[in-house]
């Protein structure tokens, strides 16, 4: 009996380690470490009137991704699409990387392989009634590539629904910038 | 005791070790700037079903051009798409769904209008490459728009086939 105290001593002690600095393993949508961000250049935007309370929403309806020649691959950007359930009951939402059904004029569909690169921190939320969430979508794009143009993706949000015919979807639309100077 | 104690300690430990949740990290890298559009997008549509009934082979049927009532509460214009989410219709031997929009052998067709256009003019509603139904939306209008199915000219059984039809708003 003895001889476990050290191993039921080095157990506890990383348990309690993880349970205060955290567990890379708790979650298979845990996304890969940061890189060190000097400069905090994500930008906060204002935004206006949300819909009533009884409206399932998200926000905001467009992220725009500068990459500037300087920057240090993989290249990371992130930006939450915040979801409202305006149901009186919990519901289950579907949170995806699509491709685009139209583009932007002066960008092309995603590129081969992009949907690796779209990591979604929870691809099936479930939100208690008149829930407002943040979900954190995060681009990891891994090599520099020079021929890639500007490009579009969409995460695409809707309620998980069976049985029915007719159902809605919204999307958040991605547009990705590559500065070659 | 002591070993009961020590066990039970162990499997606390272990439950820390697989339980806690980490918090997501969040950073995007230097020299890259993101920032969004603000804007609400909210779209529910209404009613969730409809029912074609007994198809006959080669036959056209059309909801009303407004029988489904799309409630748009979003803040700025969107685009509305319409596709349907499977590429074949299932329920016994299924049913192709045609990208054309032209029926075969158990193969169907469906398109959609708006009842603005009221069957004048229609978009095939496929499963890849989503078309739009309407362009340009105006914030907090909503769209009613209706569906047509052309039965396959041949069926190979009589089991009823579903498919989901799906309308996406994007800014």
């Amino acid at each position: 009996m003895s001889k476990l105290i050290p191993v039921i001593v080095v157990i506890v002690v990383v348990g309690v380690a993880f349970a205060v600095f955290g567990n890379p393993f708790a979650s298979g949508n845990a996304l890969p470490p940061p890189e060190p961000d000097p400069s905090n250049n994500t930008t906060p935007v204002p935004i206006g009137d949300e819909p009533p309370a009884d409206r399932t929403w998200i926000s905001p309806g467009r992220v725009n991704v500068t990459i500037g020649a300087g920057a240090t691959y993989p290249v990371r950007a992130e930006y939450s699409v915040t979801v409202h359930n305006g149901n009186l009951a919990p519901t289950a939402f579907s949170v995806r990387y699509a491709e685009p059904h139209y583009v932007a004029e002066g960008f092309s569909a995603p590129p081969e392989g992009a949907q690796d690169w779209v990591i979604i921190a929870d691809t099936r939320p479930v939100l208690a009634p008149r829930e407002t969430r943040e979900i954190l979508i995060a681009l990891v794009i891994p090599t520099k590539k020079d021929s890639l143009p500007n490009w579009e993706f969409w995460i695409i949000i809707g309620e998980v629904k069976e049985g029915d015919f007719v159902v809605a979807e919204m999307a958040v639309r991605w547009l990705i910038t590559t500065k070659s100077k | 005791m002591r070993r009961t104690i020590l066990s039970l300690f162990a499997t606390l430990a272990l439950m820390l070790l697989f339980l806690v949740p980490t918090p997501v990290a969040a950073q995007t890298t230097a020299d890259v700037a993101v920032n969004a559009t603000p804007a609400y997008i909210s779209i529910t549509v209404a009613p969730a079903g409809y029912n074609f009934g007994t198809l006959a082979t080669s036959s056209t049927t059309n909801t009303t051009a407004g029988y489904f009532t799309m409630t748009n509460s979003s803040t700025i214009a969107t685009n509305i798409t319409i596709s349907v989410t499977g590429a074949t219709w299932t329920g016994g031997v299924a049913w192709t769904h045609a990208e054309d929009g032209v029926p075969g052998a158990d193969t169907v067709g469906l398109n959609s209008t708006t009842l603005a256009n009221n069957w004048s003019v229609g978009v095939v509603v496929k499963n890849a490459a989503p078309l739009t139904l309407q362009t340009g939306l105006a914030a907090t209008t909503n769209l009613q728009f209706g569906l047509s199915i052309r039965a396959p000219t041949s069926f190979s059984d009589g089991v009823l086939k579903q498919n989901t039809v799906r309308l996406t708003a994007a800014a």
